[in-house]
């Protein structure tokens, strides 16, 4: 009675990829594009290492998104995760600790979630939604 | 009979300050606490890095990374204290039985715990003559000493913010009087409704001859500093509430608001929330929703306010808290009394320390509430266990008034202080005959 209770509760997430573990071994060999090997089963790596239900294992970000992921990894400026990109470049100015002033031009520019592509730089830090 | 020349109650000038605790402008989109330790360590290094020229010029200045073997230099971060009677939610779920010995009633102190200090660069433990009693996790300290052979960091001097700058207190002529009380807790088995109406008829002028009733029209505010009523446990417990119950649980709310508005008809007054009332349990305490005092809340001179409380009376400038802060650093490190603990937080210019360690409190992103950028001139702790007082003098001529305030429910005790001279005195109400 609670088991049925928790699946009602905590939403059901794998829709796409990987399903079920009795179908599994048919749609790994299906999945692999790329030559690397994944030591563990994908059922633990899934939301990681897929992304729109391909293997996300080349690098699909611009030069823009570079330039920001070395501000989210710049330990100067404070934790990066839990907080938007353009609210940490705000606290880090408003702290005095002088961040590049042009990717706070770069922040504005970023259009809404709407109409992007998948080279436009993200809104939210490296790590947002994967930890 | 003579007619009774007509008193009238002296006024003072109040400003509310307590905005920075406010946290209606805060969104959480999940964010932790690391956020409020780098801004709290950002701020305090700024200050200590300004102090450090002063107090020894000749030594370099590095980080965790940066320390080499053997040379003297100065360090700033964030202190955390290891210790081992700490309880961790883990242990619930640790397979093993643990060995962890008994821990004492009131603290989770044990001769084994050490001090760790860490920047952004790294963290190293530290020995020698820095005691881990006098201090807890979430400190911001100088470190003068060198890192020895072992890895350890061997402190030689330790320098903490001190006493942050003062405002000078203009020269008042007349005594004015603010009443602080807390502890009420309506609605427990201790409380004695006829002694808080000795209290309120008190300091309304309703008591004593015409001397006893011109001191107490120089009461110019009265402030309830948490734990004004007590809600039975079974209610609060997380199970649903039976509806012959529900009207049960509102009435010491409702008994407390009587009682306020005999008060506030008369004189303007603050209360705040406490570990026990119906409010926020993370710090800083939002103020009491005025909809639970239908009658007070009719008059302007109510204020519900939050948990910390800073306000300024006639360029008196007040901070205080519901006994949180303090009694927390109890639980964690060690003193004389409680006055120590209260200094500490002033040196350390930090409010509440072990907040987000061991202390519920807002994960804010941008600022940390809690640091005291200003001295006050009078700081209260409420729901100690005894009233206590002590006048701080700083090196830079501040003078602080620190005060323990006891619970009214066991001792009967509400404190008064002037505003002239910021002299504290207590106002002793007793309802037996053979006291």
């Amino acid at each position: 009675m609670a088991s049925s209770g928790m699946k009602d509760f905590y939403r059901q997430k794998k829709k796409g990829g990987v399903t079920k573990a009795s179908s599994s071994s048919k749609k790994k060999t299906q999945q692999y594009t790329g030559g690397a090997s994944v030591g563990a089963p994908d059922t633990a790596q899934t939301s990681a290492l897929v992304s729109h239900g391909s293997w996300d294992l080349k690098d699909d970000f611009g030069d823009q998104e570079e330039q920001l992921r070395q501000f989210d990894m710049d330990t100067k400026f404070g934790p990066c995760i839990g907080v938007s990109r353009l609210q940490r470049w705000e606290r880090a100015s408003a702290m005095g600790l002088q961040p590049p002033a042009h990717l706070r031009d770069l922040l504005l520019r970023i259009p809404s979630t709407k109409n992007r592509s998948d080279s436009t730089p993200s809104v939210e830090c490296l790590w947002e939604g994967k930890v | 009979m003579p007619v009774p020349m007509p008193m009238e109650r002296k006024q003072a000038s109040y400003s509310n300050l307590d905005e920075r605790y406010g946290i209606q402008g805060e969104k959480y989109q999940g964010q932790q606490y690391s956020h409020i330790y780098f801004t709290r360590l950002h701020h305090m290094r700024n200050l200590l890095h300004a102090l450090v020229p002063s107090w020894k010029p000749q030594l370099p200045v590095t980080t965790v990374l940066g320390l080499e073997e053997g040379k003297d230099c100065i360090i700033v971060g964030t202190l955390y204290k290891h210790m081992k009677l700490k309880p961790s939610i883990l242990d619930e779920y640790s397979k093993e039985r643990s060995a962890i010995p008994l821990v004492k009633p009131h603290n989770f102190m044990h001769p084994d715990d050490h001090l760790v200090l860490e920047d952004e660069s790294g963290r190293v433990t530290l020995a020698g003559a820095i005691p881990p009693a006098a201090f807890v996790t979430g400190v911001v300290v100088a470190l003068h000493g060198k890192e020895t052979s072992a890895g350890n960091f061997l402190v030689e001097d330790v320098l903490e913010a001190g006493l942050p700058p003062q405002t000078a207190l203009s020269c008042a002529d007349e005594d004015k009087y603010v009443v602080f009380v807390s502890g009420l807790s309506v609605g427990s088995g201790t409380f004695n409704p006829l002694q808080f109406q000795l209290l309120i008829d008190h300091i309304t002028g309703h008591l004593g001859d015409e001397n006893e009733q011109t001191i107490a029209s120089n009461i110019v505010r009265v402030v309830v500093a948490g734990n004004s009523v007590h809600i039975a446990p079974r209610f609060v417990n997380g199970q649903t509430v039976a509806s012959k119950d529900q009207s049960r649980i509102a009435e010491p709310i409702k008994e407390l608001d009587i009682m306020l508005t005999q008060l506030v008809a008369s004189l303007p007054v603050d209360i705040m929330p406490g570990c026990q009332d119906p409010a926020n349990f993370s710090l800083p305490q939002q103020p009491l929703h005025r909809c639970l005092f239908s009658g007070a809340s009719t008059y302007n001179t109510f204020s519900s306010c939050s948990n910390p409380h800073q306000f300024e009376l006639d360029s008196v400038q007040f901070l205080g808290t519901s006994g949180q802060n303090i009694d927390d650093l109890y639980k964690y490190s060690d003193a004389k009394d409680k006055l120590e603990f209260m200094e500490r937080t002033l040196r350390w210019r930090h409010l509440a320390p072990t907040a987000p360690n061991s202390l519920g409190c807002y994960p804010y992103t941008d600022k940390d509430p809690f640091l005291i950028e200003s001295c006050p001139h009078a700081y209260f702790v409420g729901n100690q266990d005894k009233y206590e007082t002590r006048l701080l003098e700083g090196p830079e001529k501040q003078k602080v008034r620190l005060i323990c305030i006891p619970r009214f429910s066991e001792s009967g005790i509400a404190v008064m202080l002037n505003l002239r001279n910021l002299e504290c005195s207590t106002l002793s109400f007793s309802t037996s005959f053979d006291a």
